[in-house]
């Protein structure tokens, strides 16, 4: 496949029009407020559209759609049921208290829920767990567009961790965000043109499923969302139900600084709360996207072998000139949405969490705002260097991922009880914490032993979940209750019960 | 245990009955919650800004596509 001059008129159009966006909101930054939290003037709307862009990625694309056309419309669950009832949760349960305790990062929620210990622990981990997964993702789309486009590796990287690191050290969260609007547009638009022109070749929404259902018995749950155990899937409806709906997704939506963090840069709290639940709405539409054309593939290339090629093989037969360009520039655009909105959260969270608590106290907010800017160029720049790794290391995307799915669950557990009940304490939030990684761990180890599917990982994060969540409150009932004036502002239900309390948050927040 | 072979043996349709209880529990308790904290922060308190009516659309929407596949 390759590129003419009108594809590359469009992408370069692109990679102009985002940058000028983004160094626009240079002029909205002159403090570590602004840059990190653009200022707490996002309005819900931008913030929906950002979320969504972060959350897909460019390798989703071809991951997606090479998933729909193996296993079919199973995969829609991870952008519905495994989306939506979490995004609620988050939109009018969490992110109103996150963004009424004034907090930059999820670590200095639990900072001040539980202790410093535990703002530390999951400040370092995530720290550690992101920094690596951004070489991963550089590396993996990098492969992509060379098979693609034969473009070479480290000029697909290079190329978008300068435009990122353009936007994002000078216009912070603004720029992320209003970036990602832009990008998430054309990632649309893009992939409408081979939504609508593969139905035009298909023969319509009647002719797919028509023709799918005729294939025979390999392809019989092709249209079905809730898919039985017994059946040849990696996505049964337990695992969906029990590990991702229950506690991938909530602890994604909820837990994740990348995603949480541009609902705190809304403008007032109720900006704070549409945000997830109008980003809930976009995240339907998801599926329509990237599912559909697999499906679409399924009808016109029935006899791929490598699943993740299709998405390659649609772009490569359905679409003209223009409209590829128009297409690899929604690729780029996915990768740079998720990529500044990793920096940008890690450069939040190296600031917030570690240098202004243990490095340099008490400085003033312009030292904290460069620091921020630094840290950004220099997440970058470790980024691209450590990329290869993937080159040398295989397994590594799916390791990475496995560590992620060792931490979420009990991540979770700790928010879960933290901001829902007063009795749980700091030491039970810890030891839940400690102890739920180490019962991912185990499990993981003895995966073979213990589970009959391969890839485990929704079974893990149920079950260290649930560990996580015992051992909290078997702790907490065993130490001392915090006293109710650390809690204040932070728990569920205190706030309305209590006038007096009420009325300090909204000073606090003026 | 681990792998759920206690509740796999379930038929599917009782399976999505599970998964549509999924949708309907935070519909419920989106429904539960004072008016005041939904509009809290809101510029005004305009019918389109009850986030109630959001999640009641979007659950909708979402039951009909589970309940259809």
């Amino acid at each position: 496949m390759s590129l003419i001059g009108i594809d590359y008129f469009i992408l370069l159009l692109y990679l102009a029009g985002t940058i000028i966006i983004g160094l626009y909101y240079e002029k909205y930054v002159s403090t570590s407020s602004d840059y990190f939290l653009a200022g707490k003037m996002l309005p819900f709307w931008a913030i929906a559209i950002s979320i969504v862009g972060t959350d897909i990625g460019a390798v989703d694309f071809v991951g997606l759609t090479g998933q729909a056309y193996r296993y079919g419309i199973v995969v829609a669950n991870f952008d519905w049921i495994g989306s939506v009832p979490a995004m609620i949760l988050a939109g009018l349960v969490f992110i109103p208290y996150y963004w009424r305790a004034g907090v930059y990062t999820i670590p200095e929620y639990l900072g001040k829920r539980y202790n410093i210990y535990l703002r530390a622990i999951s400040a370092v981990i995530w720290l550690i767990f992101i920094a690596f997964t951004l070489g991963v993702i550089l590396w993996a789309t990098g492969v992509l567009l060379k098979e693609m486009l034969g473009w070479p590796i480290m000029l697909s990287i290079i190329l978008t961790v300068i435009v990122v690191g353009l936007y994002t050290i000078t216009g912070g969260l603004s720029a992320v965000v209003m970036t990602d609007v832009i990008q998430v547009v054309i990632m649309i638009i893009g992939s409408l043109a081979i939504l609508v022109l593969g139905f035009w070749e298909i023969g319509g929404i009647s002719s797919l499923f028509d023709k799918i259902s005729a294939m025979g018995p390999a392809y019989e749950n092709h249209f079905n969302l809730v898919v039985s155990p017994s059946a040849n899937t990696p996505y049964p409806w337990t695992g969906i139900l029990f590990g991702l709906t229950f506690v991938l997704a909530p602890a994604y939506f909820i837990g994740n600084q990348v995603i949480i963090q541009r609902s705190l840069g809304a403008k007032d709290e109720w900006n704070a709360k549409a945000s997830m639940i109008f980003g809930a709405f976009l995240k339907i539409l998801i599926p329509v996207l990237v599912v559909v054309p697999g499906l679409i593939a399924v009808v016109l290339f029935p006899d791929v072998k490598d699943s993740d090629g299709v998405y390659a093989k649609l772009i490569k037969e359905l679409l003209p000139p223009g409209l590829t360009g128009l297409v690899f520039a929604a690729f780029l655009a996915a990768l740079m949405s998720s990529v500044s909105a990793i920096v940008n959260s890690v450069a939040t969270v190296w600031t917030k969490d570690i240098y202004e608590l243990f490095i340099k106290k008490n400085a003033d907010d312009r030292h904290y705002l460069i620091v921020g800017r630094y840290v950004t160029g220099l997440i970058l720049i470790f980024a691209v260097i450590t990329s290869p790794l993937s080159d040398q290391f295989p397994g590594i995307y799916v390791y990475v991922q496995t560590i992620n799915s060792f931490i979420q669950g009990p991540i979770f557990a700790v928010l879960l009880l933290g901001i829902f009940s007063t009795r749980i304490t700091q030491w039970g939030g810890l030891a839940g914490l400690i102890s739920g990684i180490i019962i991912s761990g185990l499990l993981y180890m003895l995966k073979s032993d213990l589970f009959t599917i391969e890839e485990p990982f929704l079974y893990i994060s149920w079950w260290s979940f649930l560990g996580s969540l015992i051992i909290t409150v078997a702790v907490s009932l065993f130490t001392k209750p915090e006293p109710i004036e650390k809690l204040r502002g932070l728990v569920y239900g205190l706030i309305l019960k209590d006038v007096e309390l009420q009325s300090v948050l909204e000073n606090k927040i003026k | 245990m681990l792998n759920f072979d206690w509740i796999s043996g379930i038929d599917l349709e009782t399976a999505k009955i599970f998964v549509l209880m999924a949708f309907v529990a935070p519909l419920i308790f989106a429904f539960t919650l004072k008016r005041e904290y939904i509009f809290k922060g809101a510029e005004d308190n305009k019918t389109w800004r009850n986030l109630k009516g959001w999640i009641l659309l979007l659950t909708t929407i979402m039951i009909c596509v589970y309940m259809y596949f």
